[in-house]
């Protein structure tokens, strides 16, 4: 049977030219301790910050500028909570936008119980930001400001540099938090260049090895570690550095910045295709915008269908996806992505997400457009969806 | 908030792709429903009934495959019994059988046997009188479907007062 695997989302398959940069720094070379006075230390040390060099090369700023951490939540917590230890705040109002990834909002909330407030700003029926309402809550109590560049479940790109300027102007000394890791390896930027104080950029979700991802902090962002422990490269998440992973993620951060606009626009064709193909099925519809979009993301709602009955269906025929229904998110919560650009909760629970690769090709997506009229017939047949 | 592993079993996944008595029936002499598409969970039956004893139950499921694996499994679980027996059927059974439903999962056993229940509730009410096995309160399992409509029903208001 084929296999489509489309779940890159909450997983990627290392390319094996990845691993074949990761596979020596397990045994072969720099395996020491950084901060050890031998050859196999100096080497971690030297190969650690070739490797640090690579990724801020890739990402557009200066190595100091980045903090290696284990993932995106790792970031996010550091990000926000590490603010908040650097010095007592007065102002105590967080704003994220209401598609906010649950890192981002499960870091924000914990600092609940320190007296901070967290709310959403809402979003359109595509996903942007409103304006008009970000300018009207942000305010000088502002402490910090979250907004993804491009949603994670929906694709939708943010005008950035519009919403930096609103809480710029209302809330001159809140920091700004973006999550990067859908934005990185599809569109163009260098980091330092934009308007934020805090970034998050993934490994995993440029093809990298998962369990490394950096935080990026600008100048005006001050953040103490949330550990203690001896001294390493990283002051901001003491330990053990994991050369092996920082080299993976290096090379793939690289190859991500060098061929993204080629990378880039077979991916656009391929989920258009893949997009055009689905939303031939009656009762669908594409959730988040046609046009301002990151170019791997396809998210559809198919009408009569819940998500995780199709997530099983489908992964019977090979193919791999994942969905904001309750039942697949195993909170039992549809996807708060969804219900927040006002979806009602059917949508939500029959809605299926899915990613195109660089290294996706025709005949994957002619599969999945083989497969998922089937496996919708099949599922409406269960569920007595009428299709009139 | 954590997330807990999903392991469905051999069994369950093999009503999931092979569902037992699933479509719509004629000539039904009840047909109910429980649960609601805005909690991602529906259950309905169609029971007919011959003698005293379940001569048919077939189901449709909006649902996850844990939610369309239980419903089919009931109905292969009760057919041809008398509906005394029937009424009878736990969810914690089901679940036992179907190798043990993963913890979140719990709901689509208890929403099966609501479903199931307010279906032999309704045929006794259209046919009384009402057997005394049947409880004049409602038992857990229908008063859970009953709270997910009303839960179905709130998140309608909201959104439309939204």
């Amino acid at each position: 049977m084929k296999e489509v695997y489309l779940d890159l989302e909450n997983g990627t398959p290392l390319p094996p030219a990845i691993l074949e940069v990761m596979l020596p720094y397990f045994n072969q070379k720099a395996f020491g301790h950084s901060a050890l006075t031998h050859k196999q230390g100096w080497d971690a040390y030297a190969e650690i910050q070739a490797a640090l060099g690579k990724i801020a090369a890739a990402l557009g700023c200066a190595p100091e500028e980045l903090a290696v951490v284990h993932d995106a939540v790792e970031a996010a917590n550091l990000a926000v909570e590490g603010l908040v230890l650097n010095r007592p705040v007065q102002r105590k109002k967080i704003l994220l936008s209401a598609i906010e990834p649950l890192n981002i909002i499960y870091a924000a909330e914990r600092l609940e119980k320190q007296g901070f407030t967290v709310q959403r700003v809402p979003v359109d029926k595509e996903g942007f930001v409103d304006k008009a309402k970000l300018g009207e809550m942000a305010d000088d109590q502002t402490f910090l400001v979250a907004v993804s560049w491009a949603n994670h479940e929906i694709g939708t790109i943010q005008p950035l540099e519009d919403l930096a300027a609103i809480v710029k102007a209302k809330a001159p000394e809140a920091y700004f938090l973006c999550d990067l890791c859908d934005a990185f390896g599809r569109m163009k930027f260098d980091i330092s260049k934009l308007p934020i104080d805090l970034g998050l950029v993934s490994s995993y979700k440029i093809f990298g090895p998962k369990g490394v991802a950096v935080l990026y902090k600008g100048h005006r962002a001050k953040i103490q570690p949330l550990l203690s422990g001896p001294y390493s490269t990283q002051p901001l998440w003491p330990g053990d550095e994991n050369l092996p992973l920082l080299a993976g993620f290096a090379e793939a951060a690289s190859q991500a910045r060098e061929k993204l606009d080629e990378r880039a626009a077979h991916m656009k064709r391929l989920a258009h295709k893949l997009r055009d193909g689905l939303l031939k099925i009656p009762h669908t519809m594409l959730n988040g915008s046609r046009d301002r979009r990151i170019p791997d993301n396809v998210n559809i709602s198919f009408m009569g269908s819940e998500g995780e009955a199709i997530t099983v269906e489908c992964s019977d025929h090979g193919v791999y996806v994942s969905s904001g229904s309750a039942c697949t998110r195993r909170i039992l919560q549809p996807s708060h992505v969804l219900l927040a650009l006002g979806k009602k909760y059917e949508e939500a629970h029959g809605s299926i997400l899915m990613k195109i690769s660089p290294f996706h090709t025709d005949a994957d997506i002619d599969y999945v457009l083989e497969v998922f009229p089937q496996v919708i017939a099949r599922i409406r047949k269960i569920s007595g969806f009428k299709e009139a | 908030m954590s997330r807990t592993p999903l392991p469905y079993s051999p069994i369950l996944l093999d009503h999931f792709r092979h569902p037992r008595n699933q479509g719509p029936m004629e000539g039904a002499d009840v047909v109910a429903k429980a649960g609601s598409p805005a909690c991602g969970d529906m259950i309905t039956f169609y029971l007919k009934v011959d003698a005293g004893r379940i001569a048919a139950l077939n189901f449709e499921s909006y649902g996850c495959a844990a939610n369309i694996g239980t419903a089919s499994y009931l109905t292969e679980m009760v057919m041809g019994k008398p509906l005394e027996e029937a009424w009878k059927a736990s969810w914690k059974q089901l679940s036992d059988d179907l190798g043990g439903l993963p913890k979140v999962k719990f709901h689509c056993g208890i929403l099966a046997v609501g479903a199931m229940r307010r279906a032999i509730r309704d045929y006794f009410a259209a046919r009384p009188p009402v057997p005394g096995w049947i409880p004049s309160e409602l038992t857990e399992e229908e008063k859970s479907a009953l709270e997910e409509e009303e839960l179905a029903e709130t998140i309608e208001v909201k959104l439309h007062k939204d």
